[in-house]
């Protein structure tokens, strides 16, 4: 993979974005874009860790699993 | 009649001298089709010439005008040998048998690939499918025996068909490109530009009003886009209409309900007996007013198993199904090949 790979908006396909990444596609549902996004623009994803959700979550988890798991 | 069948024999041997010739060059399937065709020919003529030497009424009549039918076939010769040029202002029914035109809907997943061999030999390949179906698309074309592609359409700068352009151009020797005069921003679509470049190619403007030059009876004119502009890249689609003989193709790309609105108002002959379902099947393609137009017997759909968009839309099967229209689909069907004689089209 070269190094600056460009992400590009290919196309819309009902309610997703088609998303060009080096040789390869990958959908994002529209409603995680921008609203002027369109066809040909160049965007930048930053993905960003999200630590108190995360632990939100794994305390809802292991609770539910807790539930249903039989006691051992 | 002796003077005729004197001719008759003479054109018998030239076609035999012509088609041994071509046997040796090629040595198809099509040649030794010809060879045996002026074989024929020869044998009938040196049978009427024996039978009939004083001339007068009688078998010879039909006898005559069988060698001469027959020897229509070799039109299917390359162009450019005096035989099929001087056939070419000389149209007869009989050209349409003996050749045959084929369209190949690539099964290419989710995407669009379309491979039409003409009866003379030349091929027109529209879209390549994604990046990733483009070895797909090379492969499959060498299985069809396609030495040189005549004519390459990429019918909009989306890379479900435009992505696999680029190694196809870099495979096989190509003739002319037509595109729509829109671009944009993705790699696959400067790969493709770059393909064309590097190998010393011009791009042809395809737009309403734009005719390939087939000749072997074959005509196809691009009736979309008409406009100048588009918001979006979907109807911009470089739409073609083929026909051949009686029989007629519609090959959409992706073209949406505002490109259907337009090829309507141009009022420009939309009929066709075979409808490439524009955009996969997608809900804002293949309106009534457009499918009523068209009237085809067959739609095509060409489609991914599993796509995450929703292809070919359940709206969209029904409209298809309420106008009695025979559908196939590249993701249950795989590859589908037409098969058109003049006359009528033969699905699989
Ligand atoms: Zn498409």
């Amino acid at each position: 993979m070269r190094r600056h790979e460009l992400l590009v908006i290919d196309r819309f396909e009902d309610d997703m974005a088609v998303i060009e990444y080096g040789q390869r596609t990958f959908n994002l549902p529209r409603s995680l874009l921008p609203r002027a996004a369109k066809e040909g623009d160049v965007i930048k994803l930053a993905v960003v860790l999200d630590p108190e959700a995360t632990a939100r979550r794994k305390k809802e988890v292991r609770s539910l699993a807790d539930e249903v798991f039989e006691k051992g | 009649m002796m003077t005729l069948s004197i001719l008759a024999l003479l054109v018998a041997v030239l076609l035999t001298v012509n088609s041994g010739w071509y046997f040796i060059r090629r040595a198809g399937k099509k040649a030794r089709r010809q060879a045996l065709y002026a074989l024929l020919a020869f044998i009938i003529s040196v049978a009427a010439a024996a039978g009939h030497p004083g001339g007068g009424p009688g078998p010879s009549g039909s006898l005559q005008s069988q060698p001469r039918s027959q020897a229509q076939a070799p039109v299917q010769a390359p162009a450019g040998t005096p035989l099929s040029r001087e056939s070419q202002t000389n149209p007869s029914p009989r050209r349409e048998e003996a050749g045959k035109l084929r369209v190949h809907f690539l099964d290419v997943g989710q995407g669009d690939a379309i491979l039409v061999q003409l009866p003379g030999g030349q091929n027109i390949l529209i879209d390549a499918g994604t990046n990733e179906a483009g070895p797909v698309v090379v492969q499959d074309l060498k299985q069809y025996a396609v030495a040189k592609l005549d004519y390459v359409i990429g019918t909009h700068p989306h890379e479900d068909h435009i992505g696999g352009l680029d190694q196809v151009i870099n495979t096989f020797p190509v003739g002319k490109v037509y595109l729509p005069r829109v671009t944009n921003n993705t790699a696959s679509y400067r790969e493709l530009l770059l393909a064309i470049k590097n190998k010393g190619l011009k791009v042809t403007e395809a737009r309403a009003g734009v005719s390939i030059p087939l000749g072997d009876g074959v005509q196809a004119l691009f009736i979309n886009p008409a406009k100048k502009n588009y918001d979006d890249l979907n109807d911009w689609s470089a739409v073609l209409r083929l026909t051949y003989g009686q029989t007629s193709f519609l090959f959409t790309g992706d073209a949406g309900s505002a490109a259907e609105e337009e090829m309507l108002a141009s009022h420009q002959p939309l009929r066709a007996d075979v409808l490439k379902v524009a955009h996969h099947g997608s809900r804002t393609a293949t309106g009534t007013a457009f499918l009523k137009a068209v009237a085809p017997a067959y739609a095509v759909i060409s489609v991914g198993k599993g796509n995450d968009y929703g292809h070919p839309h359940a709206q969209t099967l029904k409209r298809l199904q309420q106008a009695g229209v025979k559908v196939y689909r590249t993701d249950r069907d795989g590859t589908i090949t037409a098969v058109s004689d003049g006359r009528e089209v033969i699905m699989p």
